[in-house]
């Protein structure tokens, strides 16, 4: 069984990690896991070709190692198959574009990541993500 | 584990419930089922003194055992732990309450319930729910049901007995969503391997031209599944039959008419 995390660094995000790793028995094998990152891509292509690709790749680099740091300590000793991807694009139609493509049976966000409101019942990406994916979506508060 | 799904008596809300029946081997022990309906309560005090509070809660049980009905039609002769409840009041509310109550793991529900706009995302009661709930929500789009869950049947599945089950079952879950008089174009794709066979004899519907057609393609797809796009990496897979709504028809939904019977016969 093989499921997607989406990781963008805030808390929600770590706490969909740590459900699963806490409730792993639920599943019956050792489920393989898949953590992506999106990124949103930078604005213009004037500021690509202004500051150049590599520079641009640094930085999404850079983000990607941020973001995925805490994920990365809360799996340390762990026993799991563990990917990592960096995609970048819009996070709602990246995630569901990762998880079809990578066959993955579940996939699991918080509900408020990073640039949700908190007023908001659930942010805007966990929200087009289950109204949008074909890939069942668990979804931890 | 103990898993409660949300009944309103909708297609989505079934399907949930077929998802969890398909995935059973996800988790690890047979998990305990907690179906809720949640009936909304009649409009004003007033009717309720016209009535009698006796009506009332006759009106309740009667609108809950029909929504009820068809989960557990699906539920028969599985071997589920399945606990029942019937309440009045707000969905969503009431949802996470008896999923707190009962000490569930998991809500399972559909993104489109019983009164969803079926252009909005997904309906109030499931954005409720996921926005408050404690216990953490898997939601179920309902369009995508048929053909995950069938694609999962045949794709990974390691025993051709289990898979055979698996694909009755969602016949028989899929097959109650078609209303008589409909007309449906029903494909099956088969891998090129012999270990199944469908009889095609016991498939029923109210349209036996139609039907006739299906079984033409099923027999026709079977004799060329090799160049069937797809089917290079079917070789390990006993049957992958693909559930076509007919042309025109709400493309959302993908479902079958068809009775079948799948044989083992290894």
């Amino acid at each position: 069984m093989k499921l997607l995390i989406a990781i963008d660094g805030s808390e929600s995000a770590l706490r969909a990690l740590a459900y699963v790793l806490e409730h792993k028995e639920f599943f019956s094998a050792n489920p393989e896991l898949v953590l992506v990152n999106v990124h949103l891509p930078v604005p213009s292509a004037r500021a690509k070709a202004f500051l150049g690709s590599e520079i641009i790749d640094q930085y999404y680099k850079e983000d990607f190692d941020e973001a995925m740091a805490p994920a990365r300590a809360l799996l340390a000793g762990k026993s799991c198959q563990v990917t990592d991807r960096s995609v970048i694009g819009q996070p709602a139609d990246s995630i569901i574009a990762a998880a079809t493509q990578d066959g993955c049976d579940l996939i699991v966000m918080g509900t408020h990541g990073r640039s949700a409101l908190g007023t908001l019942l659930m942010g805007s990406v966990a929200m087009r993500v289950i109204a949008a994916s074909p890939v069942p979506v668990l979804s931890v508060k | 584990m103990k898993v409660l799904i949300a009944i309103d008596g909708s297609e989505s809300a079934l399907g949930a419930l077929g998802y969890v029946l398909d995935h059973q081997d996800f988790f690890s022990t047979n998990p305990e089922l907690v179906l809720i309906n949640v009936h909304l309560p009649l409009p004003p005090p007033r009717a309720n003194s016209l009535l009698g509070s006796e009506t009332y809660a006759q009106i309740y049980k009667e609108e809950s055992e029909e929504a009820l009905a068809p989960a557990r039609e699906l539920l028969a002769g599985m071997p589920c732990r399945v606990v029942e409840r019937q309440v009045v009041g707000q969905p969503a509310a009431l949802i996470i309450a008896a999923a707190t109550q009962e000490g569930c793991d998991l809500i399972v529900m559909g993104t489109h319930g019983r009164n969803a706009l079926a252009n909005l995302p997904m309906g109030s009661v499931a954005m409720g729910v996921i926005a408050a709930s404690p216990v953490p929500v898997l939601s179920v789009k309902y369009e995508s049901l048929a053909t995950a869950a069938l694609t999962q049947s045949g794709g990974q599945c390691k025993n051709i007995r289990a898979s055979c089950q698996r694909i009755e079952r969602m016949l028989q879950f899929t097959e109650r969503l078609w209303v008589q008089g409909e007309q449906w174009n029903v494909n099956f794709n088969l891998a090129p391997t012999s270990h199944v066979q469908i009889d095609t004899g016991s498939w029923r519907s109210g349209s036996v031209g139609e039907c006739g057609d299906a079984r033409q393609a099923a027999i026709a797809d079977h004799h060329d599944a090799s160049g069937t796009p797809g089917c290079d990496h079917m070789a390990h897979f006993a049957a992958r039959p693909v559930c076509q709504s007919r042309a025109g028809k709400n493309k959302n939904h993908a479902l079958v008419c068809a009775k079948s019977t799948l044989h083992c016969t290894t």
